[in-house]
């Protein structure tokens, strides 16, 4: 062998090859379309949690659509991972024998382990529970106290925040490239934000495409969600930004930071933004359309930010002074991400099918 | 009349085989203990480490070939390499690196089926049927010590040789070295090479602000190097 050379700074010879056809990206890219998948399942599942609790006029009529939105999204969510495994053939040993209960020779919990084998059924099971409280399935109607509801729906609430903002949990194990999230510290919190907006933008989606007639001040209320979000989320990540510029601004680590972060970062702002007015437009028109759009803008920003997140991060070398080639020789995560969204639309279309939502000429009663 | 010889002899036996199996019992119990007390010793004794001095290593690759040769490693990928740099004044050094089998390892903890684990004398390691393949090991490992084995498709790494270590060989590389940059021992012996040389020489680790406690040590390593 000849000795490792260091393009542009110093990396460890092990990181141009991990993930083969993938360059050095271990991650593959459909881990960006599982975790926009994930911010819609645990987005709707929060709403569906909220609307148990508080009476939120346009969450009561669009129920329906939260509780099959996050139940198909939920369902299918896992086969993101799947397609990203080197030996998806032991999958089964994931759910089998999980790393969740610390011991010597396996110290710590993994949070992979902990999401797929308890927080993934435990999640099915509160969306269809509150789905049923909230008469969301035609024919079954099930009368609870009031405390065991309002329990259930903490517990959905919080197993869902966890979902949330499982992304950046996973990040957060990733010590290899820990001096990039010291930079980012409110990844949790914008994740969690993103996944309300991507959820009320794509039930806006879905309203329109079910035709539910919704009245202008619910329309309003809905807007608020977006608007509101996409703003605390825009007001994060320019503090995040102008924090990495200042403090490492002139350092080899700085340099390395910005050409990975830029111009994804930039991007997942200014869309922010533009969700931003196009929900203040919605709110003040009462358009459904305008929200509808708005949810399409949330699901590229999400998708933009869940790629830098995870792709980008990827391409810094271990040594921090150093940004990784990323020979993307193979295409097969297109249409994997592509079957993956298709998938979810079918069992999205049967859940539907199964139990239609109301909309014109639907109707539960 | 004629019943009771019988009882005796029915006595006679179960007392018999009773002392038999309480024999055969203590016997067991005692190997077991043993067996147990020498686990236990095994358990608080070893504790394998790397010594590494800079200084001696020239950069020949034998280590590097070695471990190729005796792991089965595909090209492109390394359990063992050597790094060369330069210095501001224009020497080079070279540096060889490995899995520095940590005491706090930041891959176990992620590891969602427990493929990767600490064994009873330190060693970070992976169970390959057990591996799924997700990375999660990999991109947690701050050294850049773990790959995708092209071959099985599953997670690999440095073992520090354990299949040979457990039979009182040292590892490949550590045999392979025409200046004996590399040491290998048990650092919880006080006679060995490595202890006296951990203990009595200035060294450094890679990474300390990981809380990896990596135990791999290096005489004279520069900065340079050290990230």
């Amino acid at each position: 062998m000849s000795y490792p050379t260091y393009p542009g700074g110093y990396i460890y010879p092990n990181e141009l090859v991990q993930g083969a056809e993938y360059g050095s990206v271990v991650w593959v890219p459909i881990i960006a379309v599982y975790m926009t998948l994930i911010a819609i399942a645990s987005g709707s599942a929060m709403l569906l949690a909220i609307r148990t609790v508080i009476d939120i006029r346009v969450l009561k009529k669009l129920t329906p659509l939260l509780f099959i939105a996050s139940l198909s999204a939920s369902l299918v969510m896992l086969l993101g991972p799947l397609a990203d495994l080197r030996r998806p053939d032991h999958f089964y040993k994931l759910l089998a024998t999980p790393h969740i209960i610390p011991t010597a020779e396996n110290p710590g919990v993994s949070p992979i382990a902990l999401m797929a084998a308890v927080m993934w059924p435990l999640l099915l099971v509160l969306i269809v529970a509150l789905g049923v409280l909230n008469n969301a399935v035609p024919r079954i109607k099930i009368h609870v106290s009031r405390w065991l509801a309002v329990s259930l729906s903490i517990a959905l609430l919080a197993v869902s925040a966890v979902w949330a903002t499982y992304h950046s949990l996973l990040l957060y194990t990733s010590v290899a490239r820990a001096t990039f999230y010291n930079y980012l510290p409110l990844i949790p919190a914008e994740q969690l934000i993103q996944a309300l907006v991507i959820a009320s933008g794509v039930i806006a989606i879905l309203a329109v495409a079910h035709r539910v007639e919704l009245a202008g001040e619910e329309i309003r209320t809905l807007a608020l969600i977006p608007l509101a979000g996409a703003g605390l989320y825009a007001f994060f990540r320019v503090s995040e930004t102008f924090r990495i510029y200042i403090y490492t601004s002139g350092s080899e680590i700085g340099s390395t930071l910005v050409s990975a972060l830029e111009p994804l970062n930039t991007l997942a702002i200014a869309l922010a933004i533009v969700i931003a007015a196009l929900s203040y437009i919605s709110y003040r028109s009462g358009s459904i359309k305008t929200a509808a759009v708005s949810g399409l803008v949330s699901i590229a920003w999400v998708l933009g930010d869940r790629w830098l997140l995870t792709i980008n991060i990827q391409s810094i070398s271990r040594t921090g002074i150093a940004i990784l080639p990323q020979a993307m020789t193979s295409w097969i995560w297109i249409a994997e991400s592509i079957a993956l969204v298709l998938f979810f639309l079918f069992v999205y279309l049967l859940l539907t099918y199964i139990s239609p939502i109301p909309g014109r000429g639907v109707s539960h009663e | 009349m004629g019943d009771k010889p019988k009882v005796d002899t029915s006595r006679r036996k179960l007392l018999q085989t009773a002392a038999g199996a309480l024999a055969t019992g203590f016997v067991v119990a005692t190997a077991l203990q043993v067996e147990v007390a020498e686990a236990e010793e095994r358990k608080q004794r070893r504790r394998y480490a790397m010594y590494v001095d800079v200084e001696k290593c020239y950069g020949c690759m034998a280590c590097v070939a070695a471990c190729a040769a005796e792991n089965n490693v595909p090209i492109g990928v390394f359990r063992t390499w050597v790094e060369r740099h330069v210095l501001p004044g224009g020497s080079v050094v070279f540096v060889p690196k490995l899995c520095n089998h940590c005491e706090n390892p930041p891959c176990v903890k992620p590891c969602p089926t427990g493929a990767t684990f600490k064994n009873e004398d330190g060693l970070v390691l992976v169970d390959s049927e057990k591996c799924i393949g997700c990375g999660a090991c990999i991109n947690a490992c701050p050294y850049g010590a773990r790959f995708f084995n092209p071959l099985t498709g599953v997670v690999d790494k440095c073992t520090l040789c354990d299949h040979r270590i457990y039979s009182g060989r040292v590892p490949a590389c550590v045999e392979a070295c025409p200046t004996g940059a590399r040491v290998f021992g048990d650092l919880e012996d006080p006679n060995s090479e490595i202890a006296k040389l951990v203990g009595e020489t200035p060294t450094q680790v890679l990474k300390p602000e990981t809380g990896a406690r990596p135990k791999v040590y290096y005489k004279d390593l520069p900065e340079v190097a050290s990230r």
